[in-house]
């Protein structure tokens, strides 16, 4: 399975904030998470992809050719969706597809209104007048016009409610289906990532922690609960971070066969991501 | 770029419904007064403040990283608002230059060849005008510059004044001239360099 994203050593320094040294890659027909906390790196990631700001080291090659060197032929075919609308809001979806058809070469007005009509958007509608739910599918809609073969996601689902988060994620599972299209999808809200992600890559305070397929890291990791004296003869080795409170320790482990065999009757739960993102952010160790 | 500066033209249609009303209301006082300058003044500054609205539109809806995310570079986000001022100053000086020709001209001793000259000054001054505004704005943000493009508009004025209080000799007739012929390509040096400035601030912000 090839690659449409490969990011190798990338590497940005600022005064205060360093990314550092971020790896990862999305195989054709995936979906990767990039979680984090807010400030962890992720838009610092996105904005280097997109050769929005310059990267100090390291390589980012998409569709297999280099992001800067190739700029704009790459770009012809990604497909961003913010997370606001970045039209002023005296314009239409109308206007909109006026001034794109001018911007992607490979922009198709057929397949853009036939979203706004897949997404029930209408046509003469400035942008002022639309609810946060339709703006963010107007900017899907927008995304998906010119074909792209990855889309870059920051924060789509963010301030949308439950019904409407549910659509935007289904109209991403419909985009990868023919297995030749990828999305990094970019959130702290993991449990979009629960649903749709096919792989993980966490970043903390510009650090790469993981990048893994979804389900390996929801099958091996796990929570061990139990008391202190448990808790002390446990080697510290296994512990990836814990927490406590008054009932005793609840404990992060990344290999759950091995603790199953390795602490014999204590309590193991499986874990979901904000599990994992908790442990590594706010877990002692 | 045609997709940039359609968009500008697109976010401004509001402005230029308002622009109609001024256009109209200037047009019938420089009939009353039988003097179309300032009306072509007016006007061509109305226009001149456009890209600035523009840019503040942009500013608004976080357009530029939106922008930098399609195929469109750096450069050509920065040559769209410079040719967007040269459409909208030319836009602004041909409509008046028609009313006042049309409406004005008939009723006074101005000459066609005048209000001509009148024209291409304006138009002139809209476009130095748009040259430094560009750059305090690529350097300062939108806000701080159009207090400053402010003071771009008294500063020749208290300049000139105290040159003329001064007792300067004014120029003569055909140092006249020649200013006016070279003053084609001074402009499209001024425009060039300007726009070469915006973009080397531009090429290194952070956005």
């Amino acid at each position: 399975m090839s690659d449409i994203l490969k990011i190798e050593h990338l590497t940005k320094y600022y005064n205060d904030f360093t990314l550092k040294d971020i790896d990862f890659n999305i195989p054709k027909g995936s979906i990767m998470g990039l979680v984090g906390e807010n400030g962890a790196g992720k838009t610092t990631t996105i904005k280097l992809i997109l050769n929005i700001i310059k990267r100090d080291k390291g390589s980012i090659r998409i569709f297999g050719l280099d992001n800067i060197e190739n700029e704009m032929e790459v770009k012809e075919r990604i497909g961003v969706v913010l997370d606001e609308s970045n039209f002023y809001i005296d314009l239409n979806p109308n206007d909109i597809s006026k001034v794109m058809e001018n911007i992607y070469k490979s922009w198709d007005n057929n397949t853009f209104f036939s979203y706004l009509k897949q997404f029930n958007l209408p046509k003469n509608k400035k942008i002022r007048d639309l609810s946060k739910g339709m703006k963010m599918k107007l900017s899907i809609a927008v995304a998906l016009s010119h074909k792209p073969d990855l889309l870059i996601l920051d924060e789509p689902t963010s301030g949308l409610d439950p019904i409407v988060r549910n659509e935007v994620l289904d109209i991403f599972l419909d985009f990868i289906q023919d297995e030749e299209k990828s999305i990094l999808f970019s959130t702290h809200i993991t449990s979009d990532l629960d649903k749709i992600a096919d792989y993980i890559t966490f970043i903390h305070k510009g650090e790469l922690i993981l990048t893994e397929n979804k389900d390996a890291l929801i099958n091996d990791y796990g929570i061990i609960k139990c008391g202190k004296e448990d808790f002390n003869k446990m080697d510290k080795m296994d512990i990836i971070g814990y927490r406590k409170n008054q009932f005793g320790y609840e404990i992060l482990i990344s290999n759950k066969e091995r603790a199953q065999m390795k602490y014999k009757g204590l309590t193991l739960d499986s874990v979901n991501l904000e599990d994992i993102m908790l442990f590594y952010i706010r877990g002692e160790r | 770029m045609k997709g940039l500066i359609l968009k500008d033209i697109l976010n401004l249609r509001k402005q230029f419904k308002t622009t109609l009303l001024v256009i109209g209301f200037f047009a019938i006082y420089a009939y009353g007064t039988n003097n179309p300058s300032y009306m072509l003044s007016m006007v061509t500054l109305i226009f001149a403040m456009m890209p600035i609205t523009a840019m503040a539109f942009d500013d608004m809806s976080k357009w530029d990283r939106y922008a930098l995310a399609m195929p469109i570079s750096r450069k050509s986000i920065v040559a769209s608002k410079y040719i967007l001022s040269i459409c909208l100053s030319l836009v602004s000086i041909v409509i008046s230059f028609f009313i006042s020709y049309l409406v004005i001209l008939p009723r006074t001793d101005i000459t066609g060849k005048e209000l001509l000259l009148i024209a291409y000054l304006v138009f002139y001054t809209s476009l130095v005008f748009a040259s430094i505004v560009l750059v305090f704005i690529y350097k300062y943000g939108v806000e701080r510059a159009r207090v400053i493009s402010l003071g771009i508009f008294v500063l020749p004025m208290m300049v000139g004044l105290g040159i003329y209080k001064a007792g300067f000799k004014p120029p003569s007739k055909e140092q006249l001239m020649l200013l006016l012929k070279i003053s084609p390509i001074l402009l499209v040096l001024i425009l060039l360099g300007s726009a070469l400035v915006s973009y080397r601030i531009y090429k290194n912000k952070d956005i």
